[in-house]
């Protein structure tokens, strides 16, 4: 039976969920990638050897053989006689021939393939039942409002409510070329264009999902290519065709990236509700390269799967997301239930003053009368929390209160998530969560972290403003509005505390190879003052410099510092070996963090998920990294913003390091690694939940 | 825990009367003894008005205690040339698992030892009874810490609201 065979060719369970696949157009093997389960499936099978796959409806696969361009559509059942032959795509380049949108089934006269171009401006469309070639239309789209600009169709186009709506993008800014299918058959290509959200460092992405059209803008962090770090949704009102932003897509999952976009509720895709898939398409260096889930929620990313090599740059062998055939039989396979766990959350965060428990009170009240000296000597015993409670106890404990930010308090994880009049901390040593209140920012929704110091925060809000802010107490120090484009500068960083006069804010950019440009800003400063420096080729580590000694650190992939002294407003390198390393380019997965711990320079290397990670300091006398395989009485804290290496806590966190990565599904604890048994908790690394917008702030009152 | 009858014995006297001899190196172990000791060499009977007699012998027993576990080491490192690592450590496990079954008292008498402890100075006891007491309100909710304590809030409902506005996020209740 035809069937049950091709049922043994795919991968087991193909029908029953989202795969990615990738047909390469030669004799090699295709794969097979599972999302859920983590696994890459390398298969045979003869109809599709020498095969592209340039798209789908429902069950029909869309492919040419990559030589003759022969064009059909399959079933995927691979039985023969369910194939739909097209005209030839002879004298089409792949490379400028983008994705197409399928009207109705292949099966069906009515059935219009339409391709839009890649890079060019063309659609080209036929009806399989009746045409025998294919009907190029070329288009010369302009704004009338913008007629200077550079756009170019993506490539990217969706079918919703008979209509075609096209990416059309430039260099710095993406809109929607809308054309009419009937009117388009009838020689009518007339458009209209719809302005869309906007992001200068994102991929959009246009996605139909049921009745409603979304577009999605994943940007990634230029601090860790590849893994994103900011993801909005906008639903396309059709009457007036605006986009409204949401914070959620609800009972959908979408799944980006592929040669075709594609949205299912949970229960078909089988997976958590208000998610989304979607490929990394970034090609940078230093990048991880995956399938990355988005859960909207909780606004966190975690690795959905990791691939074993570069995905093709080929646009041709793009991956393509098969969607499940039949229902999910096993419903859920990462059951979650976060409207439950958010619910709670949202009750426990409004304040209750709880009607006060008469106990047996003591009359000779021995506690409350501990001399302050002793109270004081309690308070050093205790982290930051249990000090602010002990003294809201009585009267003669509050006398204490004033000495509170002497208390101990470790790194804290602060990030947001969608429902966000306030900001989560989460402290990883005494596994606690805080709710801080941002209400009385105004506008504390949708920041972006830059780095931290002594309890401060640098955030931007839409690439407009910038600001130092300490979540706990409330501080807030406006900056000059910025002469530089906020995302594009990729690294930033503190001198001292805020609260100090002498602080400096500096906003390096990285990203000509020749120029190392840095602006500073300090209390006394009105505006911006940027310089300019020649820097002999060099690529710099995507981290936020560190400040000592001093002077200015900036860590560049040969191993050498780039030495910025805000004084002398000199630049000098420091000539060191690499302790790894880096080719620029290739395709190793390569971590690096940057940090200072009691004077020392120290950098954290992870070359794969499961290797070894490994520390170096700097000699600085010699000049020298050395590697050192223990890190004493220091616990790290590793996020590619700020990375801290604190003082030991507590003995049960001594040798620890922490990343910023959440190592369950109800964001409970920190992943973590021994340095002593190089372990790694959790042990999978698919585990980890990131909080695309985090930063470890260190608590300060 | 054999003593040289040449070893000179203090005694000290509780705030209601009773008398406690000690040898003078456990006396030593309390500072402020020590500095009288040092002061005056001649002196054998020490009041201290401010330590009970209950809390006072409890003082005793921890110094006692630690001065053996002291004179014990010493005696193995004089007997081997050097101490062994793994028999040290397993002096101080067991030192350690003494002091964990010497603070299992009630509140009150925490709170009295404390202050005696800071009184005598005897940082070893001062240390080991102000960790006790933090143990005891690590994680709690301020209510809980009142329990524990048997301590009333004297603090008015605004006192109360002021503090807790300075920072609401570290008084939400936690799971």
């Amino acid at each position: 039976m035809g069937v049950s065979e091709c049922e043994d060719l795919f991968p087991s369970g193909f029908s029953d969920q989202p795969w990615l696949m990738q047909l390469h157009g030669g004799s090699e093997t295709q794969e097979f990638m599972d999302p859920y389960n983590r696994c890459i499936v390398e298969r045979n099978i003869p109809q599709f050897t020498g095969k592209l796959c340039l798209g789908f409806y429902k069950n029909w696969l869309l492919l040419a053989d990559k030589l003759t361009k022969e064009t059909f559509f399959l079933h995927r059942t691979l039985d023969p006689k369910l194939k739909v032959c097209l005209p030839s795509l002879c004298g089409v380049s792949f490379n400028f021939l983008g994705s197409c949108v399928i009207s109705s089934s292949p099966a069906s006269k009515k059935c219009v393939v339409s391709f839009v171009g890649r890079r060019k401006d063309f659609i080209l469309y036929c009806r399989p039942k009746l045409n025998v070639r294919w009907t190029k239309v070329s288009l010369s789209i302009h704004d009338s409002e913008n007629p200077d600009d550079q756009h170019r169709f993506t490539g990217q186009v969706v079918r919703f409510k008979g209509k075609i709506y096209i990416l059309h993008g430039s260099l710095v800014a993406f809109r929607v070329v809308v054309i009419d299918e009937d009117s388009l058959l009838n020689g009518d290509c007339s458009w209209t264009i719809i302005q869309m959200p906007n992001r200068i460092d994102a991929w959009h992405h246009l996605v139909v999902s049921g009745n409603e059209m979304f577009s999605v803008l994943v940007a990634t962090s230029d601090l860790r290519r590849g893994f994103p770090a900011y993801c909005t949704v906008h639903r396309l009102e059709t009457s007036d065709q605006t986009w409204e932003r949401v914070e959620s897509i609800g009972g959908c999952v979408f799944f980006l990236g592929g040669i075709q976009n594609s949205a299912l509720t949970a229960t078909q895709a089988g997976t958590q509700r208000d998610c989304i898939y979607v490929v990394n398409q970034n090609y940078g260096w230093l990048h991880g390269e995956g399938v990355y889930k988005i859960c909207m929620q909780d606004q966190t990313v975690s690795l959905s799967l990791s691939l074993k090599k570069p995905i093709r740059t080929d646009w041709i062998c793009k991956l393509c997301w098969l969607m499940p055939t039949k229902v999910s039989r096993k419903s859920k396979r990462e059951t979650l239930s976060f409207t439950h766990s958010i619910g709670s959350d949202k009750s426990d965060r409004t304040h209750v003053h709880e009607k006060e428990e008469k106990h047996n009170i003591d009359i000779s009240r021995p506690w409350a009368d501990l001399p302050v000296e002793l109270v004081q000597l309690l308070l050093s015993r205790l982290n930051l929390v249990d000090c602010l409670r002990l003294s809201s106890i009585c009267k003669a404990w509050n006398t204490v209160s004033s000495h509170i930010q002497d208390a101990t308090a470790y790194p804290w994880l602060m990030y947001s998530t969608n429902d966000s009049c306030s900001w989560r901390l989460f402290d990883p040593v005494y596994g606690k969560e805080y709710f801080i209140d941002n209400t009385w920012l105004g506008f504390g929704k949708n920041l972006t972290f830059h780095y931290s110091k002594d309890g401060w925060v640098l955030a931007s809000k839409e690439n407009k403003y910038l600001f130092l802010i300490n979540p706990l107490t409330r501080e807030f120090i406006s900056l000059p509005a910025p002469d530089f484009d906020i995302r594009r500068s990729t690294a930033m960083s503190l001198s001292s505390s805020p609260a100090n006069s002498d602080c400096i804010v500096f906003v390096v950019y990285f990203n000509d190879l020749h120029v190392l440009e840095i602006s500073t800003w300090s209390r006394s400063q009105d505006e911006w003052n940027k310089l300019s420096f020649n820097n002999e080729l060099g690529y710099y580590v995507p981290c936020n410099p560190v400040f000592t000694w001093g002077e200015l650190y900036c860590y560049k992939v040969n191993g050498e510092l780039s030495v910025y002294n805000p004084t002398k407003k000199t630049l000098q390198t420091l000539e060191i070996k690499a302790p790894i390393e880096i080719v620029v380019g290739s395709d190793r997965i390569i971590q690096c963090h940057f940090m200072e711990s009691r004077g020392d320079l120290i950098t954290v290397f992870r070359e794969h998920a499961k290797d070894r990670l490994r520390i170096f300091k700097l000699d600085r006398p010699q000049l020298v990294w050395r590697e050192v395989f223990g890190v004493e009485d220091v616990t790290i804290f590793l996020n590619n913003k700020t990375s801290l290496a604190v003082s030991c806590p507590e003995k049960r966190c001594r040798d620890l390091i922490y990343f910023s990565g959440f190592a369950d599904e109800h964001l409970k604890s920190n992943a973590s690694y021994t340095v002593e048994t190089n372990e790694y908790y959790p042990e999978d690394c698919y585990h980890i939940r990131e909080p695309m917008n985090c930063i470890w702030v260190e608590p300060r009152i | 825990m054999a003593r040289s009858s040449t070893e000179n014995m203090i005694t000290l006297m509780s705030s209601d009367g009773e008398e406690f001899m000690v040898t003078e190196k456990v006396a030593r172990e309390c500072t402020t003894i020590r500095n009288m000791l040092e002061d005056d060499c001649v002196i054998t009977n020490i009041p201290l008005p401010n330590v009970t007699s209950d809390i006072l012998s409890m003082v005793i027993e921890y110094c006692m205690e630690h001065v053996a576990a002291a004179e014990k080491a010493a005696a193995e490192t004089a007997e081997k040339g050097s101490s062994s690592a793994p028999a040290a450590a397993k002096a101080n496990k067991d030192l350690e698992e003494w002091d964990k079954a010497f603070m299992n008292v009630d509140v009150y008498t925490l709170c009295d030892l404390i202050l005696a402890a800071n009184y005598l100075n005897v940082s070893g006891l001062l240390d080991l009874t102000i960790q006790t007491a933090a143990n005891l309100i690590k994680g709690k909710s301020p209510e809980q810490i009142r329990k524990t304590f048997h301590i009333q809030n004297d603090l008015s409902l605004e006192e109360e609201e002021k503090i807790r506005s300075q920072t609401p996020w570290a008084f939400e209740k936690s799971e």
